[in-house]
């Protein structure tokens, strides 16, 4: 459960959830704006604390953990993916990407190297030394997807991938993404009210109101019937 | 992140706006500046003065002087004083306490008092070269600051002899060559006769001859700057002034110049006894002392200036990364969700600070010591408006002063670092990455 506030103010964002996401699993979480699809992202993915009830990743409650072990295990286990991309506009596309291992305190050859590897993967290998504001939007989503991906993350959250991209770019983004989803076994969570995004997930947990009020399993053939 | 990287990134993020960066910069070159010329400036002029004690080589003689002189009597302050005869006798004309001859032989009296020199001053009217040529010679040095004088050539005028010696500026008189003192061989004035001329009570002029035994360069104190003649010329000179009128007068002294055996040994307890006779006695390194005092003093105001300056430049700082943190609210926000601990978010940037405060003292001390070294250069140089005092240093370059005001002005940028890095520290990653 979480709760926003207090007194008359009090707002339940989440109510009584209890669920399990398996390694390897692909999740949506769908549902309306105000639902508490972000909130309950947000949970999964240790930038919050519950109001009460208990996350427990590998079977262990996080609620146990000191904010700086959270810290060392987002940083390692998870990668994130922002609708707003989140690029510094300072700093050069391998800047962007290579963030993570740089808090992580890899040095920077090493970060350099990875960096690479990984804007290679993704087809961004040429526009490494280019400012991150030189890019389009799907360029952009790329980036991030590689800054995600730097640190062998074995989850993936993704808030809204494709809610800044238009339809070209976020087939080109969902694809990336359950390419790695199929390819490396990563766990993919992702947040979105695009109903094509969420058909590809192997799961489904339609939100309202701050509960789960459906379950859906199986990949859905969408129109333009792609299979995961 | 590894210090390395927080300090890169502090490097960068500080440079990202620099006009913000630069005038916040300012406010620190400015404190940093001040703090730099002024601790040059102590540390020159007190190097200047320590060198010139040292100069004094053996020195073992105090400056022995009535203890009214130094406020240190009993019969002093003000309202009116019970006349005393033998009191009002030994007062010069400017209502000095002076020193009579009894002072000087119980002086004598003292434990390991070798000697004592009264110092009376003598007001010469000419110096003769050896062509016949007049000078004007209206001082003379005192035979007792002889051993600190500088010389350039030749040596001290012997106590008994009848020597003199003369400064640099005389020489262009010496050697024919030349009418540019400084061009001017020393070696040419040594072993010349000259003879002084002097004025008794009844303005009769008679002469006394002295050979050059040495050329003098004058030193901060001002000695070596007039010819210094020996004991025994400066006592024919004073014996020619105070004669020609059949008056007896009593002679008084202002100083007179001890001399102690064993003088690190001895000196306290030739003071406490001077003391005890109401009479004070100063070393020259005692003399110096209030100088550096007086010096240091000065130099503390300006410490607390530069201060102020610099508590002022921290609320720049703790303003600029306030606006900084405040603009960078979704980064902080990024930086936290992609696993940064906020000790680390902290570091990073309280680093920043850091980095403002050792631009800002590089720029100033930097600047504050090449202004310092310039300006030195100009004043004290040759041909400089200060040039002529001999072994003057206005500004001394001190590495340990340098460190300690960069090390004092990171201190301070971190202090004002804490609040706004704090700031950032505290922000919730959600928080900050939903902020628009």
């Amino acid at each position: 459960m979480k709760v926003y506030g207090k007194g008359a103010s009090r707002f339940d964002a989440l109510k009584g959830l209890t669920f399990e996401i398996a390694h390897g699993e692909s999740v949506a979480i769908v549902g309306k704006s105000g639902s508490g699809k972000s909130t309950l992202m947000h949970l999964l993915a240790l930038l919050d604390q519950p109001t009460s009830g208990v996350v427990a990743l590998e079977g262990d409650p996080i609620t146990d953990l000191k904010p700086k072990q959270i810290s060392a295990l987002r940083n390692d286990t998870f990668g994130f993916i922002f609708q707003q991309f989140f690029l510094n506009p300072n700093q050069t596309v391998l800047e962007n990407v290579t963030l993570p291992l740089k808090i992580a305190g890899v040095s920077k050859s090493e970060r350099n190297r990875r960096g690479m590897e990984v804007l290679e993967q993704l087809e961004m290998d040429s526009k490494a030394k280019n400012k991150a504001t030189d890019l389009s939007g799907g360029q952009k989503q790329r980036v991030c997807i590689a800054r995600a991906l730097i640190n062998k993350p074995s989850a993936l959250f993704a808030d809204e991938p494709t809610g800044n991209l238009d339809s070209n770019t976020s087939e080109i983004v969902e694809d990336i993404l359950f390419g790695l989803h199929r390819d490396h076994g990563i766990t993919l969570v992702v947040v979105t009210h695009d109903e094509d995004l969420a058909a590809r997930c192997q799961r489904r947990l339609i939100m309202q109101d701050g509960e789960i009020v459906r379950e859906e399993h199986g990949v859905q053939s969408t129109d333009q019937g792609v299979t995961a | 992140m590894k210090s390395l990287d927080v300090t890169r990134t502090a490097l960068g993020n500080t440079l990202r706006s620099k006009m913000r960066t630069f005038l916040t910069v300012i406010a620190i070159v400015i404190g940093a500046f001040t703090l730099a010329v002024t601790s040059g400036l102590a540390a020159g002029v007190n190097q200047t003065i320590e060198d010139m004690v040292e100069g004094y080589g053996g020195q073992d003689e105090l400056y022995v002087m009535t203890a009214d002189t130094m406020g240190q009597g009993e019969d002093t302050g003000p309202g009116p004083q019970e006349y005393d005869p033998d009191e009002a006798a030994s007062q010069s004309e400017f209502g000095q306490s002076m020193l009579s001859d009894d002072d000087i032989e119980t002086i004598e009296g003292l434990d390991h008092v070798t000697q004592v020199d009264p110092i009376f001053f003598v007001s010469p009217d000419y110096l003769e070269t050896p062509d016949g040529e007049q000078y004007m010679l209206n001082d003379l040095g005192t035979p007792a600051d002889a051993q600190a004088m500088e010389l350039v050539a030749g040596e001290t005028p012997e106590r008994e002899a009848m020597e003199i010696t003369v400064p640099e500026s005389w020489l262009a008189v010496f050697d024919e060559s030349t009418d540019d003192a400084e061009q001017a061989d020393p070696q040419t004035a040594i072993g010349e006769t000259i003879e002084v001329g002097i004025s008794d009570m009844a303005y009769e002029q008679h002469t006394v001859e002295a050979e050059i035994v040495g050329v003098s360069a004058p030193n901060l104190a001002g000695i070596g700057g007039d010819p210094m003649p020996s004991h025994a010329v400066n006592d024919e000179l004073y014996e020619i002034q105070s004669s020609g009128l059949d008056v007896d007068q009593p002679d008084t002294y202002v100083q007179a110049a001890a001399t102690i055996e064993d003088f690190s040994a001895n000196e306290d307890s030739v003071k406490e006894a001077l003391q005890e006779e109401g009479l004070v006695g100063m070393s020259v390194e005692d003399l110096m002392g209030m100088v550096q005092t007086v010096i240091d003093a000065i130099a503390w105001v300006l410490y607390g200036f530069a201060f102020i300056a610099l508590l002022a430049a921290s609320f720049g700082i703790v303003n600029t990364l306030l606006m900084s943190v405040q603009e960078r609210t979704r980064e902080i926000g990024l930086m936290k969700a992609l696993g940064m601990s906020s000790g680390r978010v902290f570091g990073l940037f309280s680093m920043e600070a850091v980095m403002i405060g050792l631009l800002g003292s590089i720029i100033g001390v930097g600047g504050g010591v090449l202004t310092g070294v310039v300006a030195n250069a100009l004043l004290t140089g040759s041909g400089g408006p200060l040039g002529e005092i001999g072994g003057l240093s206005l500004y001394a370059v001190s590495p340990t002063a340098i460190l300690s005001i960069t090390a004092l002005i990171m201190a301070i940028a971190f202090l004002a670092g804490t609040l706004p890095a704090a700031r950032a520290a505290k922000k919730d990653p959600i928080e900050a990455l939903r902020h628009e």
